[in-house]
């Protein structure tokens, strides 16, 4: 989940096939990233799902094909916060994922048991601050872009990121 | 041992997220994809439908006053006594929440003349607002291309009117304009780095809305900080804030026992003079100004690197030093006396001197924000329950008591003074900038 996805010419535009084949390879990225946001699978498959349709549905305000990276994604955050403030959302179990280490990247793996306390420390986090916490911290996208991403001020996504990060402290140090 | 810091905690929660992200295994996106394709296709909205909306929303703002009646009368009730609380809430029809802890919920507002929207492009996206009576000034995060805009827009409700204000200069980026007394005045910020990142160069421009003129009152260069809390170390614009012809603003100002500090002047627009200077000990959250006083937040950063909430202090021109209003209160507003901020609970707080004692408005996490103040009144936005859009409430100094304001469904910021509440927002892909004439 690469931060540097334009891959395209800023000057290219989306065509319908284009767009399409980009959804198809963005597809990995933007389940992943709402699974972190939901930690939900399922839900997080049908948050994919249904971000898709919204965005070929809107795909006339979006024909740059560098910037559709960035705009896929803001649509799959927001309807993965809004699928988890739905009355109508089904519940499910939380499906246990087996851990691997990502090939390639961060070579200096902290403990297992010591990441599965910050996981189960991140899920604790609300979905609106776990959202500002993947966006940033793990996306490492700026302040700025997140306030767009969640549709919010940029004060409000510090203030998110303030109390998530000082929440994560909390219950680490109680683990 | 001691504690880690924000950006070893955050190293270790990416590597941690990295791990989770990484265990998701894919194997039929182009099937999802070409799924998605299809309903999509299938969901379409044909275009006569879209025109009978449009036409009965314009059919519905032109009626004005028509259309706020039209509203109480099937949200709260055509005649017979104020509902209660809960009844207002729940004859709206629509998931704005009541303000869990409010000390009392009234129902709507009557405003003196009607509601006025005004739409923007749907791809806008509100940063910051103000308002001085039925002006409301706003910059724009977005558009079109997602980049930071480069307009100030002036929205004057009084004629239902929008046009781009000024223009920054090539390269810049304005940021939150605030209006006051017939001046508008801004920052134009650049950063070195196109992610944002890097020094951020930055001028201050106030232009007189009478004239048109635009002048440069101040300029600076804002540096990153490392183990700044929230914003990953990013360097600051400069905060402003401006009553009549007083302009405050920050810019960084660092001596070896404030490593964070910044400085806080107040310049008369008039003379060109600075009245007063304040030197904090930590970054600026957000600055008021009001009659000579000034309010800010500053976020201070423990030995560890790890962030506090901001802590809300005021000086006046009788007692300039600065003192505590609260340890957990970031600036939302100060006009006319009178403070409003929410707190890390999302409380929504207010205080008036001489005391500056802290009030409640809302309950504990009742998830209130984005408070505006004035002499009397408080407005902010709730969050809406069941995934609804959310709301705008009004406070009332005198009375206590919070009431819903009509139409406000999808209210994310606002603005009072002047004698007028606005507030902007959206429900779906609609961008309005709203406001009415309070009694």
């Amino acid at each position: 989940m690469e931060v540097a996805s334009i891959e395209t010419a800023p000057t290219e535009l989306l065509g319908d096939d284009r767009l399409e084949q980009l959804m198809v390879e963005r597809y990995p990225d933007l389940l992943r990233l709402a699974f972190l946001i939901l930690r939900n699978l399922p839900e997080a498959e049908d948050a994919t799902q249904v971000a898709l349709e919204r965005a070929w549905r809107s795909r006339a305000q979006m024909r740059s094909a560098a910037r559709a990276p960035f705009w896929l994604r803001r649509i799959v955050v927001r309807e993965a916060v809004r699928l988890r403030s739905s009355p109508w959302r089904v519940l499910r179990s939380p499906i246990q994922l087996t851990e691997v280490e990502p090939p390639g990247r961060h070579p200096v793996a902290p403990d297992r048991a010591e990441r599965l306390d910050v996981v189960r420390a991140f899920e604790r986090l609300s979905v609106d601050q776990r959202a500002a916490v993947v966006l940033h911290h793990y996306l490492e996208y700026p302040i700025a872009d997140v306030a767009l991403m969640v549709d919010a001020a940029p004060e409000t996504v510090r203030s998110r990121l303030r109390l998530a990060m000082r929440r994560l402290r909390e219950e680490l140090r109680d683990a | 041992m001691p504690e880690e810091t924000d950006d070893q905690l955050a190293a270790r929660l990416r590597q941690a997220l990295a791990a989770q992200a990484a265990s998701v295994e894919v194997t039929d996106a182009a099937a999802r994809v070409a799924r998605a394709r299809v309903r999509a296709g299938r969901r379409r909205v044909p275009s006569w439908a879209l025109a009978g909306v449009a036409a009965a929303l314009i059919v519905a703002l032109v009626a004005g006053v028509g259309f706020v009646a039209w509203r109480n009368h099937t949200e709260v009730g055509p005649s017979g006594p104020s509902p209660s609380a809960s009844e207002s809430a729940t004859a709206s029809g629509s998931a704005s929440a009541q303000p869990s802890g409010t000390p009392t919920v009234t129902s709507e507002v009557t405003p003196t003349i009607g509601l006025t929207v005004v739409s923007l492009p749907s791809t806008y996206r509100f940063h910051s607002m103000t308002s001085d009576g039925p002006l409301a000034v706003l910059d724009e995060v977005g558009g079109a291309n997602d980049s930071l805009a480069a307009d100030v827009v002036l929205v004057d409700l009084a004629h239902g009117t929008r046009k781009v204000l000024a223009t920054a200069a090539a390269g810049y980026h304005p940021y939150q304009p605030v209006i006051s007394g017939g001046n508008v005045a801004w920052v134009e910020g650049r950063y070195s780095n196109p992610d944002f990142s890097g020094p951020c160069e930055w001028h201050i421009v106030v232009m007189n809305l009478s004239s048109g003129q635009t002048r440069t009152v101040a300029s600076g260069v804002s540096s990153p900080r490392p183990n700044t809390p929230g914003d990953g170390g990013g360097a600051q614009y400069a905060p402003i804030d401006l009553d009549g012809t007083q302009l405050a603003y920050a810019v960084q100002d660092t001596t070896a026992a404030r490593p964070l500090g910044w400085q806080i002047r107040i310049l008369d627009l008039v003379t060109g003079q600075i009245q007063r200077s304040i030197s904090t000990e930590s970054e600026i959250d957000g600055v008021g100004l009001s009659g000579g006083t000034l309010a800010y937040s500053e976020i201070l950063v423990d030995a560890a690197g790890g962030s506090t909430p901001p802590r809300l202090m005021i000086s006046t021109p009788d007692h300039p030093t600065p003192a505590l209003v609260t340890d957990d209160g970031g600036l939302a507003s100060f006009r006319q006396g009178r403070l409003a901020w929410g707190d890390s609970t999302g409380r929504v707080w207010t205080a008036v001197g001489p005391s500056w004692t802290p009030g409640p408005v809302t309950a504990p996490a009742s998830g209130a924000g984005e408070p505006a103040a004035s002499a009397d009144q408080v407005s902010y936005s709730v969050p809406g329950t069941a995934g609804g859009p959310s709301s705008l409430w009004l406070w009332d100094a005198k009375t206590g008591t919070s009431t819903l304001v009509p139409g406000s469904d999808g209210a994310l910021i606002s603005g009072l003074g002047g004698g007028w509440i606005t507030w902007a927002g959206g429900v779906g892909d609609s961008v309005t900038v709203s406001g009415m004439s309070l009694p």
